[in-house]
């Protein structure tokens, strides 16, 4: 224990000099002064300096191209934007390969995020029917048998999946609309992802009525 | 039984957290019991999973539903951690296991960080006391438990009511009117690190000052003693906002509820700046604001505005993500500038008689971006913690002057060390 004689307070911490007054400290009893803080450690932030360094790339990459671009050809074309959008697959990438969320919802937006950036390249090389009519019902398929595993797999985790594996079967039927407006000229494997995501929901309701009937009234209290 | 798959509501003070919580601005305060001897990580850890089982309103992870957030179980092993340099520090749930808590050891000392959406210093207290108690058992101590320690006592639904809820009477509200408050500025600590100044004294002492010398209560002296160093420290010429101290009650012995889960609201002493006060005429207003403000009626009628904001049915219906863009909106707009500093009067711990030879000491610790204090007094001891963002240290050395010209016997500890102020 220690004693300030300018303060006259007693001081209880491994310190030479008074906090409140700067003064040296008297030592007034031979107990070894509290340590009840840990000491202060600067927090190790590479990941963050690395990310910030990506951002910062790939802006750069972006704002050259697009404006090496526009000034050689006075308006932008193709290339320059499948690298912006590459550029911006990549930061969200890693953005969310590096999140703390579960490895499977992780996977879930990977699969999200890889339809639109595949959709898009396809777009800007004219010749987004490939993306569109085949890799993106087949993803949404794939979304849902993965999520079907993980489910059913883990019943201690139901509840942490479950809401993704409703939200992945309702894509699936959704993405109907596609061929069905003429977006998509392929209809095969939107009408597999159609029915695939049907009969999840149906199978949802057959084997875990309560469940399912629980998690509604979570997620939808008000 | 304990039942393993089970929600619950957002209660009406844990509403508003999960949206406005930040690095810097946690809303998150800490409780530690000191022991005899050095902490067993591994049986701590054994501990904490065995009070989870019981502590239903701890054993859970707030999820997103499509109106409001709501607690769902949590099935993860917990695991305790050593303790880190920043005191209340934020933290992402997701890094955590999905739980709204964490327990720390360090030497001798178990820490319990609780996330305010979860309960408050009541509830958190009922924990930290279970965990202790099964630490010790675990240890081979033999302990009665003295109908004291929840994980000894049968389950009951009241410790998970929502007694916001359950004493709303809709007929009874009052409109709240809520001013901007002197705020204090000043350049702070870099990392999110905040200085604690814990100040013990003896709570025989304290009580003789505070009755015997000006006849109030320990809170009471201690909020005036804030606000008046404020005023007497603090850059008053720029800002004439009023000195607001922000005083959380517990609800508890006012509506008879046991909940386990966050049931207080708050007071406010109020000081005009542009007045002249004395230390006297200070704590007489703050012990008329608090005879004003401290009956039955006053806090039914708080409550009542509040819940009845939340049933209000537009708010009910607006989807969840919007609310929290208005939370935080709001929260940006007043939530900070409403109050000038705080103080959190724990009070009296009390532990069964054999295991109270074991805990030799107690910290409760208030985190918030400005200056907050917290009291709790345990044995003969009544410790006043000062926790602070800002660098420059006059408020707290005017309190702590003003504590020993009381005739206090003052002592101090910090977790300042040397040099920080060239790190920091």
């Amino acid at each position: 224990m220690k004693y300030c004689k300018t303060c006259k307070i007693k001081v209880d911490a491994p310190l030479e000099t008074c906090l409140i007054c700067s003064d040296v400290l008297e030592t007034i009893d031979q107990n070894p002064p509290a340590n009840d803080f840990v000491e202060y450690v600067e927090k190790s932030n590479k990941f963050e300096v690395f990310f910030k360094g990506l951002l910062l790339l790939n802006i750069m990459a972006i704002v050259i191209s697009l404006s090496v671009d526009f000034i050689l050809n006075r308006q932008l074309s193709n290339w320059s934007l499948i690298v912006s959008v590459s550029n911006l697959y990549l930061i969200l990438f890693v953005k969310l390969i590096t999140s703390h969320m579960k490895f499977v919802i992780r996977l879930f937006w990977i699969v999200l995020l890889s339809i639109l950036e595949l959709i898009a390249i396809g777009y800007l090389t004219n010749d987004y029917y490939w993306a569109l009519d085949i890799v993106m019902p087949l993803s949404l398929v794939f979304n849902t048998i993965l999520l079907i595993i993980f489910t059913f797999s883990k019943r201690k985790r139901w509840q942490d999946y479950v809401m993704f594996l409703i939200i992945s079967a309702v894509a699936s039927m959704a993405a109907i609309l596609f061929p069905f407006f003429d977006i998509a000229k392929t209809n095969w494997a939107y009408i597999v992802s159609f029915f695939f995501g049907m009969f999840t929901l149906i199978g949802l309701f057959i084997f875990s009525p309560k469940d399912m009937k629980e998690e509604f009234l979570r997620r939808f209290h008000i | 039984m304990q039942k393993t798959k089970y929600w619950h509501r957002l209660d009406n003070a844990a509403k508003v957290f999960p949206a406005v919580s930040k690095s810097g601005n946690s809303n998150v305060f800490r409780l530690s019991f000191y022991l005899t001897d050095q902490i067993n990580k591994d049986l701590l850890n054994e501990a904490v999973n065995i009070a989870l089982k019981r502590f239903q309103i701890f054993n859970i992870q707030l999820r997103n539903g499509l109106f409001w957030n709501y607690f769902a179980e949590n099935k993860n092993f917990f695991e305790v951690e050593l303790e880190t340099s920043n005191v209340c520090e934020y933290f992402k749930f997701s890094k955590n296991k999905g739980y709204l808590f964490k327990v720390y050891y360090l030497n001798n000392k178990i820490t319990l960080e609780t996330f305010h959406s979860l309960t408050d210093g009541t509830g958190a207290l009922e924990f930290l006391k279970a965990i202790t108690f099964e630490y010790l058992t675990l240890l081979g101590v033999k302990l009665d438990h003295e109908g004291i320690i929840l994980t000894k006592r049968p389950f009951t639904n009241k410790e998970d009511e929502d007694s916001f809820n359950a004493n709303y009477d809709p007929k009874i509200k009052k409109k709240l009117k809520e001013t901007k408050a002197f705020k204090l500025t000043g350049e702070t600590f870099d990392d999110d690190w905040t200085l604690v100044m814990k100040v013990k004294l003896n709570v025989k002492d304290v009580l003789k000052l505070v009755k015997e010398k000006y006849n109030v209560t320990v809170t009471e002296y201690f909020t005036t003693l804030i606000a008046y160093n404020i005023y007497k420290e603090a850059d008053l010429t720029k800002d004439k906002r009023p000195i607001k101290i922000f005083v959380p009650v517990n609800l508890r012995p006012y509506f008879d509820s046991q909940t386990l889960r966050n049931f207080s609201l708050y007071v406010k002493a109020n000081f005009d700046t542009n007045h002249k006060w004395t230390f006297l005429e200070m704590l007489d207003l703050t012990k008329q604001l608090f005879t004003e403000q401290l009956n039955q009626m006053e806090l039914q009628m708080h409550l009542g505005s509040l819940v009845g904001l939340e049933r209000n049915i537009f708010v009910k219906f607006v989807p969840l993500f919007i609310k929290n863009i208005f939370f935080k909106i709001g929260f940006q707009v007043l939530g900070e500038s409403l109050n000038s500093s705080s103080i959190s009067n724990l009070g009296i711990i009390k532990l069964p008689e054999e295991m109270s030879k074991y805990v030799t000491d107690v910290d409760f610790i208030n985190s918030g971006p400005s200056l907050n204090s917290a009291l709790v007094t345990y044995k003969d001891q009544l410790n006043f913690s000062l926790n602070t963002v800002f660098k420059d240290i006059s408020i707290i050395r005017g309190i702590i002057y003003q504590l020993r010209d009381d005739g206090l016997d003052v002592t101090i500890n910090t977790n300042y060390r040397e040099g920080y102020d060239e790190i920091l």
